[in-house]
């Protein structure tokens, strides 16, 4: 990149909303560590570093059946219940694929504040109203299978 | 190359060699994702509309998981982008926060509909819509700089408004948005879609912003990513707590996309992207077409 390349970005970032250079911030290291830690759990998960609930030689016999059948012939953990099985390989990978899940949340539960800051109400309840979305969507409000 | 391994899948899926190597799907996942993602960059779509007709037509995964693991995928992909984008002024979060909260609303009815629907049904449904998404792409106008001359009153009361720093022109463009309340309605629409189907929504994002709300196109583009990681993130959450999502299926996914979308990425320059977008439309056409047959049972 040349130096008037790198000039003319640096124009633009200061032209961008302070929300939005916020959300960017956050973005990308809520992104990363999320990539980072779904990588590490694969190969965890890949290694058998750790005994995994169901293990990955077993999967072929039930990948086919339909999501319920599968619950009911594996014994599979619903709703938050992955929470308490990180100790295995499998639910460990789950539990960083619900970090990068998170990563948009996070973005907007850090933006709200600085709408509020600067008292733009609107975007403020907009933010709000994601962030309550989103919570809603993992509480599990919407029910198991 | 899709293409080329897709009929040796299909043989795959009824011989012996899962049981014996309970690894070789996995290994094939991670390679077709690697190969979509290259492609996905140069073809201007997300990897998820692809992945998900692909996976669920051509490798022995329920369309349940596979549902679940192309949220996943398409999350990934526009999260990875996102910084760079909101940073360039290429995405803009005013534009983008008040049309992902109606999409995701929709999304997470789509999510609870999908998963609720039998699997045959979801095939019928996956290959109808993923031939239109074809003939969409195949019809698709463009317009690089629509020149809104007046924002609608909903546009700009929420101030939907800025300025596009186009490097290739090298001007700096003035732009803002109208018929803001029927793009709301669409997206609602469009979230639906992206939860029933875990398909990533920038297919229909993109047209949307762009020819019916009149955002700058790439201005559009970005800003698609930036609302399918928020819409795509309230699905996933769905198949998550449903337990609808399989580390050995969505992780490799996960990985090969991002890896394949990263080299992509530094391709652009040398592929042509005319040739990439048809074979994808192709690709789509294919994929459809197995969907369909496999939810008739054929």
């Amino acid at each position: 990149m040349t130096a008037n390349e790198k000039e003319a970005d640096a124009r633009v970032e200061q032209r961008i909303s302070p929300e939005q250079a916020l959300y960017a911030r956050v973005l990308e290291w809520s992104m990363r560590t999320a990539l980072v830690l779904v990588l590490a759990g694969f190969v965890v998960y890949m290694l058998e570093l750790l005994p995994a609930r169901l293990p990955a030689s077993e999967l072929p016999n039930y990948w086919a059946l339909p999501l319920h059948e599968f619950l009911q012939r594996t014994g599979g953990v619903t709703g938050w219940g992955w929470l308490a099985e990180l100790r295995s390989g499998d639910y460990l990978v789950l539990g960083s694929m619900a970090v990068l899940t998170a990563v948009p949340f996070v973005c907007l539960a850090a933006v709200a504040p600085a709408y509020a800051g600067r008292r733009d109400w609107v975007y403020l309840g907009v933010t709000v109203a994601l962030v309550g979305v989103l919570a809603l969507a993992a509480s599990g409000v919407f029910g198991t299978h | 190359m899709v293409l080329l391994v897709a009929p040796l899948l299909a043989w795959g899926a009824s011989g012996e060699v899962i049981a014996a190597h309970w690894w070789f799907w996995p290994v094939v996942l991670f390679v077709v994702c690697f190969a979509l993602g290259v492609l996905s960059v140069p073809a201007g779509i997300g990897g998820g509309v692809l992945f998900v007709p692909i996976v669920s037509g051509f490798f022995p995964f329920h369309i349940d998981f596979v549902r679940g693991a192309g949220l996943l995928v398409a999350l990934a992909s526009a999260v990875a982008a996102g910084p760079g984008l909101l940073r360039a002024g290429l995405a803009d979060l005013r534009l983008g926060l008040p049309l992902a909260l109606l999409a995701s609303v929709g999304a997470i009815i789509g999510a609870v509909a999908g998963l609720s629907v039998p699997a045959s049904t979801v095939q019928i449904a996956l290959g109808i819509t993923i031939l239109a998404i074809a003939f969409v792409m195949f019809q698709a106008k463009k317009s690089e700089y629509p020149g809104v001359r007046r924002a609608d009153t909903l546009g700009e009361a929420l101030r939907i408004t800025g300025v596009l720093n186009d490097a290739a022109l090298g001007r700096e463009l003035p732009w803002r948005v109208h018929r803001t309340p029927l793009g709301l309605c669409l997206f609602f629409g469009i979230g639906i879609l992206a939860g029933f189907f875990g398909l990533g929504a920038g297919w229909a994002n993109v047209p949307v912003l762009n020819l019916v709300m009149g955002a700058p196109l790439k201005l559009s583009a970005g800003t698609s990513g930036l609302i399918l990681s928020i819409v795509d993130s309230s699905a996933a959450w769905i198949y998550i707590y449903q337990g609808a999502l399989l580390p050995l299926v969505a992780a490799p996914s996960v990985i090969g996309m991002m890896f394949g979308a990263f080299i992509g990425a530094r391709l652009l320059r040398f592929l042509r992207a005319t040739v990439i977008r048809r074979l994808v439309i192709v690709m789509l056409l294919f994929a459809g077409l197995r969907a369909l047959l496999r939810g008739f049972g054929i």
